[in-house]
């Protein structure tokens, strides 16, 4: 009996998807198996170009609309207008909270020299 | 402006989108709309491959611009500016099907038999042919969502498997499962099924004997 007999072509193109990324997922023997057997070959070229045919779907871009271009470019104008917003919310927010502070720190540093003042 | 083909976009050279980029991370706006510009052609197919309609595929672009917009400072320059995209364009696009499938209660039909068809001799490698692109094209829009992805993304945008894995939340195991089967599929419609129907591929570009 031949090596070709022995081994399974199904299993051997179970394996095929994956050998595209893998090439040495198969052993020696399946190797000469393959190298041998036009189904396998066959199968083989099948998946090849298939992934050929995807890669060079890369370089044909899906038909758009123009307009896609304008709506991107004005949603990121809303996007920035909002973080300038946010921005200088942010900005008077600390402000305010640096002058209360301020303010606070002021008034008991007048109340604490009062204080003094008035125990001595 | 006319949109940007990838190979454009490649031919454009890594310098000039590189200085685009670092401007942009300045926060020169011109510079990021220089780079939608760019790459909006591109982000688009890649949104419309992943979800199979252009509603959502525009939804995803915009949203994919966003992110990239916020978060241009963290992006650190250690891969194209073009790979980084599409990571984010792949994670938009995971998470607007994933809200269309809780909005329509569909079970995504990852678990179809395949068919049983009898394989044939297919002849050597040739140059691929416009007919056997549109065949691939249909096949790849019949795909379930899930396994459309990773082969969208490994197949034509060659990105690894780890990131495709990260990007929509799947492990790498996952991905290689889910990329098997959409192989498998892909091959079936495309050779074995037109072949069942009297079409085939594989006699496609074959000199004349």
């Amino acid at each position: 009996m031949t090596m070709l007999t022995v081994l399974p072509c199904d299993r051997l193109v179970e394996l095929m998807p994956d050998l595209l990324d893998d090439p040495e997922l198969l052993s020696i023997e399946e190797m000469d198996h393959v190298a041998q057997c036009l189904r396998c070959q066959a199968e083989m070229a099948r998946f090849r170009r298939l992934r050929r045919t995807l890669a060079s779907l890369r370089l044909r871009p899906v038909p758009a609309d123009p307009g896609i271009l304008d709506d991107l470019l004005e949603g990121l104008d809303s996007a920035a207008e909002r973080r300038e917003r946010h921005r200088i919310a942010s900005r008077r927010a600390a402000s305010i909270v640096g002058l209360a502070a301020a303010t606070a720190a002021g008034v008991g540093g007048v109340l604490a020299l009062a204080t003094r003042r008035r125990s001595a | 402006m006319a949109p940007v083909a990838a190979a454009d976009v490649t031919r454009l050279g890594s310098n000039e989108m590189g200085t685009l980029v670092a401007e942009a991370r300045d926060g020169d706006r011109g510079a990021f709309d220089a780079l939608v510009r760019r790459t909006w052609a591109d982000t688009y197919s890649l949104a419309f491959r992943l979800t199979g309609n252009a509603e959502d595929a525009r939804d995803v672009c915009q949203e994919a611009y966003l992110r990239a917009y916020r978060g241009l400072r963290r992006f650190r320059g250690d891969a194209r500016f073009t790979t980084w995209l599409y990571r984010i364009t792949a994670n938009c696009a995971s998470t607007q099907l994933g809200r269309r499938r809780r909005h329509r209660h569909e079970e995504l039909d990852e678990d179809l038999e395949l068919s049983d068809l009898s394989p044939s001799i297919d002849p050597v490698g040739r140059s691929e042919s416009a007919s056997l692109r549109d065949a691939v094209q249909k096949a790849l829009a019949a795909l379930p969502p899930k396994l459309r992805a990773v082969v969208v993304l490994r197949d034509i945008y060659d990105l690894s498997h780890e990131v495709i894995a990260a990007e929509l939340g799947i492990s790498v195991s996952a991905a290689k499962v889910r990329l098997h089967r959409a192989r498998h599929r892909l091959r079936d419609d495309v050779f074995l099924r037109s072949e069942a129907e009297g079409r085939t591929h594989d006699d496609v570009d074959r000199p004349a004997m």
